[in-house]
């Protein structure tokens, strides 16, 4: 460990504990106004329904609408604080704040893994970012302190082989030799998580510190020089969270999430950091993670329940966030970290694939959320707030189902007027339009005003012209609140199908993501149709009861019924451009540039390497050839031979697309293999599969 | 001497050559003409394999296989409580 000389010796321990009173004013501050709102307008819905609240229909309504407003509320009051706190400068209690910028940057750093995790990602992309990354430390001129790992999960031979010549090209390239690594786990156990741990078993003791990226994690080098020396100066911190802004979108989907994500983003994070303080949770990525805390407290045992919560954490961050807080570390997400960047899906139907591993997840945490043992309340809360980040769609598709049920029984039912047992007066049904537009206005407000609030924080603090000027800024959050409102119901049925399916505990298929592509209209069509047809005949019975309710149902119908082609729609690049180049929807890093999202787009052989036929050129290609086989197994056991040598010989024969990929894998894992093939393919005839493919290979 | 055996066999010791990273000169065609007629007239049957050989025998020594990772230093995880 480097030793800090006596002035920059790390914060006291009053400072440490000073803001776990803050904390704890702000958090009540915040359950007050939080129940005080919800508790009104749940009074106000309860006038606005005709029995007031008397039926079981009307009080699972009054139910479910109190904990999907609690929800909105919450969203509300952070993002008024976000607010309030960067009108003010930002938060006093912050990380940041504790010290003056001369004295964060005269701070030693200490050795630190940059580690990417990837499993099935796209190589280029992946490479390419880390290269950003680590072009960007040398130019901070503080590269000494790193290395950098590419932590494989791969199955796929063609992957891996290319990822393992990817790896190769960029050492060159950068001169990265004893600084940049690269494993692949035979066995991947525990995903994400079990691969990080596998990196902590075998090179965690070199390291003080770790920043974990995803796939398509971009950052600083600056922004990582600066976590580190945070870590240093605050020695109680285990995990320091960045808040990653979304970049390079190209379709209409991720750009209006890229726009949404950095117009209101700051607002949310800077509200969240200021009410979590040092009991924040960690994302999984774009964080510094204190490795000797983490490693004695941070590995994930297998739930013991049943079901879902039987097998293997799925979503590890919160739960290794918690267990850091349960050691006495402090977890903190600092918004004022610049520099963070990562991606958005390309697609609604890649962002609701990986939402349907999350919702699974996240609902798995309700076993520790209940029963772990000594953990903080705030990580317990945590946990419920990623639970309840799947569970409010089917609590709103539940509200949709009992309000439909009330109008029915209105309609179709003679009218009672003695709902209760031993009812001495009659109640008569009362409808009350004025205060239920009362009850959508004040909803209305709780999911509109932080928008707004984030386009008067940027209007005023000058920044109007990193957004395209003013009008074209306003113009951007009205596409992005009707995007919003098209998105929000199919995303709530979508959520309510997953949260059913983890609650019954469906297999899922771990898979990478999804980073580039359209959605086709046959595939929209296939995925979209059952909800459309079941929007279509909740709306026409909406029709058929009362005209006036099928005028209420449309919001939620019309996304529905219309979810294929706003699938289509949404995932196009073109319209995305299009909007783009008419200064719609635009973010700052692309307005006033970003040298990380340069240096993604700067001259590499990587590119070129990774759309060859990573099989192929593992077998033809000599450097690359001897590079495979010296990284694949040494030559397995005799029982595992014969079959090997069967397959090579019908690979060679008969080529390699002939090949299950099974049989393909064991073959590109086994290094004699590898080398036969490499021989026997040069001396192949000209006219066998192998002897045509060299021709072609030479030929271009 | 085959006209097309000598053709595929000159391009595959170039290409071989050219991707294991030596440079093609004028010297390197002419050596690789050289092991192409001397492997068709001494070897006919063989005379791929031969030209093969040797031309990864007049390859500089190549470079060892990168090391995927510094030297292990084992630690172990500790599974807490829930």
């Amino acid at each position: 460990m480097t030793s800090l000389p006596p002035t920059l010796l790390p914060e006291s321990t009053h400072a440490q504990h000073h803001w776990r009173g803050s904390a704890r004013r702000r958090r009540i501050l915040l359950l007050v106004l939080v129940l005080g709102q919800t508790l009104a307008a749940t009074w106000l819905l309860l006038a606005v329904l005709p029995y007031h609240g008397r039926t079981a229909v009307e009080v699972g309504i009054a139910v479910l609408f109190g904990l999907l407003f609690t929800w909105l509320s919450l969203g509300f009051w952070i993002a008024l604080t976000g607010f309030v706190l960067r009108r003010r400068g930002g938060d006093p209690r912050s990380l940041m704040r504790r010290q003056d910028a001369a004295t964060l940057a005269a701070t030693p750093l200490a050795r630190t893994a940059i580690v990417m995790p990837i499993y099935h990602e796209p190589v280029a992309r992946s490479l390419l970012g880390l290269k950003a990354i680590y072009q960007s430390l040398e130019a901070s001129g503080e590269l000494q302190h790193f290395d950098f790992y590419i932590l494989s999960d791969s199955r796929d031979a063609d992957v891996w082989l290319q990822e393992q010549a990817a790896w190769q090209a960029l050492r060159q390239e950068l001169g990265a030799q004893a600084r940049l690594f690269y494993r692949r786990r035979r066995l991947n156990l525990n995903h994400k998580s079990g691969n990080i741990a596998d990196f902590l078993r075998r090179w965690g003791r070199d390291y003080q510190y770790m920043v974990v990226l995803d796939a398509d994690s971009l950052m600083g080098g600056d922004t990582i020089v600066q976590m580190v020396q945070l870590m240093q100066r605050h020695p109680q911190v285990g995990i320091l969270q960045t808040s990653p802004r979304l970049l390079n979108a190209h379709s209409l989907f991720a750009r209006i999430q890229q726009f949404a994500n950095q117009l209101y983003g700051p607002l949310f994070t800077t509200g969240l950091a200021a009410v979590q303080l040092g009991e924040a949770a960690f994302w999984g990525h774009n964080a510094i993670l204190r490795i000797r805390p983490f490693m004695q407290h941070c590995g994930l045992r297998r739930l013991p329940g049943w079901g879902l919560f039987k097998g293997s954490v799925l979503s590890h961050d919160f739960v290794e966030a918690a267990y850091m807080g349960r050691a006495g570390q402090e977890v903190w997400l600092e918004p004022e970290l610049q520099a963070s960047y990562e991606e958005s899906p390309p697609t609604l139907s890649d962002e609701l694939t990986r939402d349907r591993r999350w919702a699974k997840g996240n609902l798995q945490h309700l076993w520790l959320m209940l029963f772990s043992r000594r953990l903080r309340v705030a990580h317990r809360l945590a946990f419920l707030n990623g639970i309840m980040g799947y569970l409010a769609s089917p609590l709103w598709f539940g509200f949709l189902v009992l309000t439909t049920v009330e109008v029915a029984r209105l309609v179709l039912w003679p009218i009672n007027y003695f709902p209760q047992p031993n009812q001495l007066f009659p109640l008569w049904p009362e409808w009350h339009p004025t205060r239920a537009l009362a009850l959508v206005g004040i909803t209305l407000t709780l999911l509109f005003v932080p928008k707004l609030l984030a386009l008067v924080d940027v209007l005023i603090s000058g920044q109007r012209r990193r957004y395209g000027g003013a009008r074209r800024l306003c113009l951007s959050v009205l596409i992005e609140s009707l995007a919003s409102a098209l998105l929000a119901p199919i995303r709530m049925l979508a959520h309510s199908r997953y949260v059913v399916e983890a609650l019954f505990n469906v297999n899922l298929r771990w898979a990478g993501q999804n980073r580039s592509g359209e959605t086709s209209w046959l595939a929209a069509v296939l995925d979209q149709g059952v909800g459309s047809l079941l929007a279509l005949s909740w709306s026409a019975f909406a029709y058929w009861l009362q005209p006036m309710f099928f005028l209420w149902s449309l919001p939620v119908a019309v996304p529905l019924v219309l979810a294929a082609p706003l699938f289509v729609l949404f995932s196009r690049i073109g319209i995305g451009t299009w909007l783009r180049d008419r200064g719609l929807l635009l973010s700052p890093d692309e307005q006033r540039g970003n040298t990380l999202l340069d240096a993604l787009e700067q001259p590499s052989s990587l590119p070129a390497l990774c759309e060859r036929d990573a099989f192929v050129e593992a077998v033809i290609h000599p450097a690359t050839a001897q590079l495979q086989a010296g990284l694949a197994h040494a030559p397995r056991a005799r029982r595992q031979q014969q079959e090997l040598q069967l397959l090579r010989q019908r690979c060679l024969e008969q080529g390699p697309e002939q090949l299950e990929p099974a049989h393909k894998q064991l073959l590109a894992a086994d290094a004699e293999s590898l080398r036969w093939l490499h021989q026997q393919v040069w001396l192949s005839a000209p006219q066998s599969p192998w002897g045509k493919r060299l021709a072609n290979r030479i030929a271009n | 001497m085959n006209p097309p055996d000598s053709h595929v066999i000159l391009q595959r010791i170039l290409a071989y050559w050219q991707w294991a990273g030596m440079p093609l000169d004028r010297d390197t065609e002419l050596k690789a003409l050289a092991i192409t007629r001397q492997a068709l007239q001494q070897h006919q049957q063989l005379a791929l394999e031969v030209a093969l050989q040797a031309a990864r025998a007049a390859l500089p020594a190549s470079p060892a296989t990168p090391q995927a990772g510094p030297p292990l230093r084992r630690g172990s995880l500790r599974y807490g409580d829930y």
